[in-house]
């Protein structure tokens, strides 16, 4: 309420300040005429004052008298009429009540509308000090975290904050964070199986899923403490599968799924894990991570040099290994892309060709021909 | 409540511009005294309308309101106090408010000491200004609110940019606003003038000041952002021929041409149309360098936010002012009585010489600066204009023009004698060829050019001293009646001279700094030293600090001169968490008039870090000479004197009622 009353003031003062000198009742000063003359006069007591200070001789000082006497005549003589008369008929009194309604009615609303338009007269001030020391019940949770963190950052040793903090940071997907509290917990309280835990899972997440270097040795502290804990056994096996020992990394799962009661709520995952890693150890021969990670940093031309070897190759191994089905789908797939429709038609002849009485794989293959867009 | 006042307060001060852009312009029409008399009130209530504006984001600045969006974007609230006030015009938004302000402000002095000025002048001056005022508060409303909130607020923002984060923001755009945006009142008065048909020497009594309070500013404002990029970007430079800096430059030759044209109009009733071009000239270069810097089309650390939709509305402000002043001008400029002409050889044939020069070199730079983006949006090709052009392009323009700066004082209004002026300044020769000896005895003749160009500082400093010496009669009368001469010698007269001795102080630091500087690039560590500048620099070590919102590796180290320690340098690399930037602080030791500057390149893990040191013999004197030069401005400003000149044979004045 008080805000719009101060609005409501400043909206008038202002349409006050204009409205004052309309309708001033009061003798305006000197006429217009009058003001110029003035300047003349002013330019004439100068020369008197130059003339004492002997900046110019006495009779320059005539001639520059002269010339301003006469410009001071020229003005005198240039009246266009009394405009102090004018002003009093009512000739003059129209225009000036349209523009003190434009001053008092449409000033004010045009403003108030605009303010309206792009103002957000209910959104009171939030001021930071004051969001933050306000009683927690009204805070919102970026408030509190704000409060925390500050406290924390100027009592970095508070055990009892970061491990508040901790969980909060995981559950808003902000990992990082959530690696750092856990780190200083380790810091501060020691590392127990679970601490480690947690640090190795949230700098996992920070990750991506990755394991990295740094969650790796926090599990392998973990299982060092207690080698039956069921999440570092997880992520270690996930990190050597991560590095390309797919058995390794299917036996320690195995294992787990083992050790575990049969109605362990992990299971389910694990098992997935499982039959991912497995899907990976079967899966066709192609270009290895390496491979690709050279073709990212060749240019086009190498790069095409490149896939047109490994599409070379491919063909190669189906010639001597004609029974695979995803091999000569990849094949066509691979023709078409290169922009070589002939020969993607050419291997579509020889797979059926070899895969002639395999009613299942022939499908695939036409399907997968089909779909890259290879018409007969 | 207080963000949202500071809202209504500048919706408020744009529907009153609007009024005070129109009832004044209608009253002076129709010769309404009444009418005439809103300019005033209208211009001091509009200021203090826009202050309340920029006061309210100032505090919300203060206290961290994120729930200003413009608080969110460029504030952070474990910035120190200082960065937060200054914060507040480090963006758009808030720098186009504190246009706006200085704008108001200008106005509301115009109608507070304006007071002998002719009502419907003022009136009329009044009414360009809120016309002017208008468009951009429209403009802010519009496309650039820095009043935006946010429901829910954010907890934290996003920083102030790490390289703004210095002193130099609390002064640079200040300076330099107020320099812009003082052309504006020169050219409403040049509006004005247009509008009534007449104009005379009280005029140009009028417009003199508020020029040269905006000249003092400008060359202040852009001598201050010279020393800011110099320290701050830490590669030693004072000057990159940049398109921002272009900008301001223009409108500092333009100002530069106005003041000395004015000089003419108000002596000799003469060079009256040329003088309302120039004043409409400054303020569309103003507004053009306003476009250039915040239109996006051009990428700095001055373009904030590039936003399409704000380039075309500045492009459409400018197209509509300039477009519009010129057409009035060509209009009306017919009607304005014509001066009389005058020999070559005089002070005001010097004075008409000078403003050809400054506006061929603020064309040049004009060229320099536009032909890259035209070509661009032609062509599509990408071209960098630089210090190569305009150095081939606008030195040469500038020498010829600096040599003739001390004959101008020297010669009489009317008809001069080059010969007896000449022979006035044989000291300011003799002290020139001196010089240069002197330097070629120091430093050798390696540079010849730059042998001249110091040969050409002291012709400035000793040819506008001379002047004075001159007036004065120094050494020609008892030193008593010397003293009670200068004592009696009008303001405007040793302000005169004192500006024309700081250009010369400014190219005598560009010429001795960009010739004799010597530099040093190498990795260093702790221990390690150095030999330049007969001074020996030593690393000392490495350590860490932290600042309020930053934290930072500091190098240390001690400079020695002949065994004693004169200097102990820490430069730094700061970085922002906030941002994630890091900035490198350069140090700078001061020795007399030479600098020391030191700066740090990247550190690597065993403590080794590429170091670059630049020796920059009389550096300094390039910006303490336009410190000088505005001085001279203050002085020039102070005298309320009114010129009046030589008047004209009595001959031609009878004739003259043609006028």
């Amino acid at each position: 309420m008080i805000f719009w009353v101060i609005m409501a003031v400043l909206a008038a003062s202002v349409s006050l300040s204009v409205l004052m000198p309309l309708y001033r009742t009061r003798q305006l000063g000197r006429r217009l005429e009058e003001q110029e003359m003035s300047v003349y006069r002013d330019q004439l007591g100068e020369i008197d004052r130059d003339v004492e200070r002997g900046l110019i001789a006495p009779s320059e000082a005539e001639a520059a008298r002269n010339e301003i006497a006469r410009r001071l005549i020229k003005a005198d003589g240039s009246k266009p009429g009394s405009e102090q008369g004018a002003a009093a008929t009512p000739r003059a009194e129209r225009p000036r009540q349209v523009a003190g309604i434009l001053v008092v009615v449409v000033m004010p609303l045009a403003a108030i509308g605009l303010y309206l338009w792009v103002g957000s007269p209910n959104l009171p001030d939030a001021p930071l000090e004051a969001r933050l020391s306000a009683p927690p019940a009204e805070q919102d949770t970026a408030a509190l975290l704000a409060r925390v963190e500050k406290h924390l950052a100027d009592n970095p040793d508070d055990a009892q904050g970061w491990r508040v903090l901790a969980p909060v940071y995981a559950r808003m997907g902000r990992y990082d964070e959530a690696a750092t509290a856990y780190r200083n917990i380790v810091r501060l309280l020691g590392g127990t199986a679970e601490n480690e835990t947690a640090l190795g899972e949230a700098l996992v997440r920070a990750d991506g899923g990755t394991v990295t270097d740094e969650a790796k040795a926090a599990f392998e502290r973990a299982r060092a403490l207690d080698p039956q804990m069921i999440g570092p056994r997880f992520y270690l096996a996930l990190a050597k599968g991560q590095a390309g020992e797919t058995e390794d990394a299917i036996a320690g799962l195995q294992k787990l799924v083992e050790d575990s009661p049969a109605d362990a709520p992990w299971l389910g995952s694990v098992r997935q894990v499982i039959a991912h890693l497995e899907s990976i150890g079967e899966a066709p021969r192609g270009p290895s991570a390496a491979d690709i990670e050279a073709a990212g940093g060749m240019d086009g031309e190498d790069r095409a040099a490149m896939i047109e070897g490994m599409v070379a190759q491919l063909a190669d191994r189906l010639e001597a290994e004609p029974d695979d089905a995803s091999g000569w789908a990849r094949l066509v797939r691979s023709y078409m892309v290169l922009g070589r429709p002939d020969d993607a038609r050419a291997a579509l002849d020889k797979a059926r060709a070899a895969l002639a009485g395999d009613e299942e794989k022939l499908a695939r293959v036409e399907s997968e021909a089909a779909a890259s867009g290879l018409s007969e | 409540m207080i963000a949202e006042l500071g809202h209504f307060a500048l919706i408020l001060a744009f529907v009153l511009a609007v009024a005070q852009a129109t009832l004044p312009f209608w009253g002076a029409m129709r010769n309404d005294p009444r009418m005439i008399a809103v300019a005033g009130p209208a211009a001091v209530t509009q200021f203090l309308l826009v202050g309340l504006a920029f006061a309210a984001l100032v505090h919300a600045y203060i206290v961290s309101d994120f729930s200003l969006l413009n608080v969110v974007e460029n504030s952070h609230s474990q910035k120190p106090l200082l960065f937060k006030i200054t914060g507040t015009w480090g963006n758009h938004e808030g720098s186009m408010l504190l246009w706006v302000l200085i704008l108001a402000l200008f106005g509301a002095l115009v109608a507070a000491f304006g007071r002998n000025l002719p009502d419907r002048l003022k009136a009329l001056v009044l009414s360009v200004q809120a016309w002017v005022a208008s468009t951009f508060l429209l403009f802010i409303l519009l496309t650039s609110n820095p009043f935006l909130r946010l429901d829910p607020a954010p907890i934290e923002g996003n920083d102030l940019n790490p390289v703004l984060q210095d002193i130099g923001l609390a002064i640079h755009p200040p300076l330099l606003y107020l320099g812009y945006v003082g052309c504006s009142i020169s050219f409403a008065f040049a509006i004005a003038a247009l509008i009534d048909g007449r104009i005379d020497a009280a005029w140009a009594r009028w417009v003199r000041p508020w020029t040269l309070a905006a000249w003092g500013f400008l060359t202040l404002g852009i001598a201050m952002g010279s020393y800011w990029a110099y320290y701050e970007l830490g590669w030693g430079g004072f000057w990159f021929w940049d398109p921002v800096e272009n900008a301001s430059l223009m409108p500092w030759l333009a100002a530069t041409a106005l003041l000395h044209s004015a000089i003419v109009m108000e002596k000799r009733d003469a060079l009256k149309i040329w003088t309302i071009l120039l004043a409409i000239l400054a303020f569309s270069l103003s507004l053009l360098g306003t476009f250039l810097v915040r239109s996006g089309v051009l990428t700095s650390v001055h373009t904030f936010a590039s936003d399409p939709t704000r380039g075309i509305f500045i492009l459409a402000i400018l197209c509509i002012f300039i477009g519009g002043a010129l057409t009035l001008f060509a209009l009306r400029a017919s009607r304005l009585a014509p001066g009389g002409v005058f020999a070559p050889i005089s002070r005001e044939g010097a004075l008409i010489l000078n403003n050809l020069f400054l506006t061929v070199m603020a064309a040049v730079v004009l060229t320099g600066t536009l032909y890259p983006l035209v070509l661009e949006a032609l062509t599509g090709a990408r071209i960098s204009v630089g210090a190569p052009f305009f150095n081939l392009i606008f030195i040469p323009l500038a020498v010829p023009l600096l040599l003739m700066v001390p004959f101008g004082p020297m010669l009489a209004w009317k008809r001069g004698d080059l010969r007896a002026a000449s022979e006035r300044l044989f000291a300011a020769f003799g002290a020139a060829i001196l010089a240069a000896m002197a330097s070629a005895w120091l430093a050798g003749t390696e540079h010849i050019l730059s042998l001249f160009g110091v040969a050409l500082a002291f012709w400035l400093i000793v040819g506008a001293l001379s002047e004075l010496a001159f007036r004065i009669k120094l050494f020609r009368t008892p030193p008593g009646d010397s003293l009670r001469r200068l004592a009696g010698m009008p303001r405007s007269a040793i302000g005169t001279t004192i500006a024309h001795a700081g250009v010369g102080v400014t190219v005598l630091g560009l010429v001795v700094a960009t010739t004799w500087a010597t530099e040093d690039i190498r990795s260093m560590k702790a221990g390690d030293g150095v030999e330049i500048g007969s001074r020996y620099v030593q690393l000392d070590g490495f350590l860490q600090r932290d600042g309020a919102n930053y934290k930072e590796t500091v190098v240390r180290f001690t400079v020695y001169r002949t065994s004693d320690v004169v200097a102990v340098m820490e430069p730094s690399k700061r970085s922002f968490a906030a941002r994630q930037t890091t900035t490198t602080e350069a140090a700078i030791a001061t020795f007399g008039f030479s600098q020391l500057y030191v700066s740090l390149g990247d550190i690597t893990a065993d403590s080794t870090v590429t170091v670059r040191i630049y020796w920059k013999p009389l550096v300094t004197l390039i910006w303490l000479g336009a410190v000088v030069m505005a001085l001279g401005g203050v002085l020039s400003l102070s005298d309320r004197r009114l010129r009046v000149g030589a008047p004209r044979p009595a001959r031609r004045a009878a004739a003259a009622p043609a006028e």
